[in-house]
């Protein structure tokens, strides 16, 4: 990719839990396009959250990161940022809208007073200015500051607090807006709207996103590229379109053919045998291969490197793209990305 | 002809709270049959759970009878006899919260055998709950007859309220949002398994959802209830309502399903306004004018029953220009 806003390079995170080790990211290298919308896609216990909260540097106290891993933000490695400039580049540079808006936002805060005081501990303005930025971002995201600034987020629907969890993500202008599952307790008609929102930011201002989610069908209304995580390591890597037409990985396919549909034959639609691998045992060689319908003897012994094809896409199976019989495969030009 | 497992006959359920009267049920009519696959979908707060807890006999309804079997069950000196009550079985929605955390499967199970005297001693019991876990696919059954609920994953623990709600052979289960906290990739087989009670031993199940996806798979053939605002507003036969839906708020709720045929990514949907109006303080007439983007002075006065659609059988729907708005979708594929 030539203009990587974010680029992981061998990225792994640990926890100790009781003892046992997880390893809920492992050896992640992955580069995220400026100005994309790129949606991180995995069942819960995939690593999604972990892999979010370290680029953020919020992680829990009992886990760490790998001392050869590098998280390269404009080019400059976050993880050798001293823990005070790490809070600095936190909402200056990337934010983040948390999943539970719920118990994301202070109960005991007008809304007003949670904007403006965000505003003024990174920047040194005025109050009357944080508040007239607090009213513009309210507006983008199509909420009437005039209401919104002298609630408390109990006088806000679901909806209208997420709305507010954008605003705030905005207030500082930052390159980057984590999505952590953004409207998985709001009902359809309200994620149509959050959606349409976000889309309306993203072509006026040309964020880079990224969309945490477990939900395919989300993902296939706002990115533009799409990561597949499963047991911590990267599945597969392709441009939306082409992931929604012919998904690559066994486990990709296998979570498309899983998702009921409201027209079709409901008898096409079949689960993934089996259940998700436990992050401190996980399965030798590939991860996926117990579930895995295409599942050769190798696959039990070596981890499937993420290998770019020759169109871009990457994908951790060297078994089924070869069968595909994708016209630009060719087993020879493939690079490697993962050592 | 046998009875209905299930009646609600005009079926008011107000709740009386500081803030004022809380309409979560309006003029609720419903017949289950045994058998019967019935989904409902709706928004938070639209009385979906309401409606459950009214047929599981869990709520005593503020007005209009729910008959079991025929039988009024809230008529005054009605004991239901326990073989009624044990007819109709419930699964929660969040298996997290819903099992006993410090009792293991075989304590959660064999407790409910041993009560109503299916089994006699331990050797029976044990027995009789490995073969109702093997039928809902936690084998081998010795690995997760003593296993701690928090040793289980989601799917696993949702298995195990389904075999609790099976294990007195009931006629109708009531499953209440049962795969909302169950990943995606294992939704289906517990969808799966719970159509089998339906095909093998007929019991008869009532799927409350959002998610109407979910609600088409499980009951293709089955009848959908669209619930707004504590009513009914539009019910049929679920591929009816998904082809040709007939009011406006289904067809609004379909639009902003991703997938649909009139979904379109960043598309205006057919709504006036968003917010779904207090159930505390509900609008006038057709409780959706305010969002509908048909509406007229009739609609804000004159509330629209549920009634039949010309020439679809089963298919009913409140609103007043219903024949008239007319959507039929075209599909592509």
């Amino acid at each position: 990719m030539t203009d990587a806003l974010l680029r992981l390079e061998n990225l792994s995170i640990r926890y100790q839990v009781r003892g046992r080790q997880l390893l809920p990211v492992e050896n992640i290298s992955l580069a995220f396009a400026r100005g994309q919308i790129t949606a991180i896609i995995g069942e819960s216990g995939c690593g999604k959250s972990t892999l979010t909260a370290g680029l953020l540097g919020i992680l829990a106290s009992n886990s760490q990161v790998d001392p050869k891993s590098r998280i390269w933000f404009n080019d400059q490695d976050l993880l050798s940022l001293t823990p005070e400039a790490r809070r600095r580049f936190r909402w200056q540079k990337a934010s983040m809208v948390f999943q539970a808006a719920q118990t994301a936002l202070s109960p005991t805060l007008r809304i007003g007073e949670q904007l403006i005081d965000t505003v003024l501990d990174h920047e040194k303005i005025s109050r009357a200015e944080a508040l007239s930025r607090a009213e513009v971002r309210l507006r983008q995201v199509r909420l009437e500051p005039e209401r919104v600034m002298t609630a408390y987020p109990h006088q806000l629907s679901g909806g209208m607090r997420q709305r507010v969890m954008i605003a705030l993500a905005l207030m500082l202008e930052p390159e980057l807006i984590l999505l952590d599952e953004p409207t998985t307790a709001l009902d359809v008609i309200t994620q149509h709207y959050i959606f349409d929102i976000l889309l309306d930011l993203w072509r006026s201002q040309g964020m880079t996103m990224l969309l945490i989610t477990h939900d395919l069908s989300a993902a296939a209304d706002l990115a533009g590229q799409v990561v597949v995580m499963y047991g911590g390591r990267i599945m597969e890597n392709a441009p939306a379109k082409a992931f929604f037409q012919q998904p690559l990985h066994p486990y990709s396919e296998g979570l498309l053919r899983a998702q009921p549909t409201l027209d079709g034959d409901t008898a096409s639609r079949q689960p993934i045998d089996g259940h998700p691998p436990d992050l401190a045992a996980k399965p030798s060689g590939c991860v996926f291969h117990p579930r895995c319908a295409y599942v050769q003897p190798s696959c039990r012994n070596e981890i499937p490197l993420l290998q770019t094809l020759p169109d871009g896409r990457q994908v951790a199976c060297p078994i089924r793209p070869a069968q595909l019989n994708l016209p630009q495969l060719n087993p020879s030009q493939l690079n490697e990305v993962k050592p | 002809m046998t009875k209905p497992l299930v009646e609600l006959d005009q079926v008011e359920m107000i709740f009386n709270l500081p803030a004022g009267q809380l309409q979560a049920g309006r003029r609720l009519n419903l017949t289950i049959n045994a058998g019967d696959m019935v989904a409902v979908i709706g928004e938070s707060g639209c009385g979906k759970s309401t409606l459950g807890k009214l047929i599981l006999g869990l709520q005593g309804p503020s007005g209009g009878e729910v008959r079991f079997s025929g039988q009024n069950i809230w008529a005054k000196g009605f004991r239901m006899p326990a073989a009624m009550r044990l007819g109709v079985q419930v699964i929660h929605q969040d298996p997290f919260s819903s099992l006993n955390p410090v009792r293991t499967v075989y304590q959660t199970l064999a407790p409910i055998l041993r009560h109503h005297k299916l089994v006699k001693g331990r050797a029976q019991a044990r027995q009789a709950v490995a073969t109702v876990l093997d039928q809902v696919g936690l084998t081998p059954s010795d690995y997760f007859i003593d296993k701690y609920p928090f040793q289980l994953s989601g799917g696993q623990k949702q298995r195990v309220s389904i075999a609790r709600a099976t294990l007195l052979k009931p006629q109708l289960i009531v499953a209440d949002e049962p795969v909302s906290a169950v990943d995606s990739s294992l939704r289906l087989v517990i969808l799966d398994l719970m159509k089998r009670f339906n095909q093998e031993q007929g019991t008869a199940f009532v799927y409350i959802t959002h998610d109407l996806a979910t609600a088409r798979y499980f009951a293709p053939q089955g009848t959908l209830i669209v619930m707004y605002l504590g009513r009914m507003v539009e019910t049929g036969p679920i591929g009816d309502c998904i082809g040709q839906p007939a009011h406006p708020y289904l067809h609004a709720l379909l639009a902003a399903i991703p997938g649909s045929a009139t979904h379109q990514p960043g598309a205006e949907l057919p709504l006036r306004s968003l917010d779904m109006p207090s159930a505390l303080n509900p609008p006038s007439g057709c409780v959706f004018h305010p969002r509908c983007p048909h509406a007229d002075a009739k609609c804000q006065q004159e509330e629209p029953l549920l009634s039949a659609i010309a020439g679809q059988a089963g298919h009913q729907v409140a609103c007043h220009y219903a024949e008239r708005l007319q959507y039929g979708i075209q599909r592509t594929s």
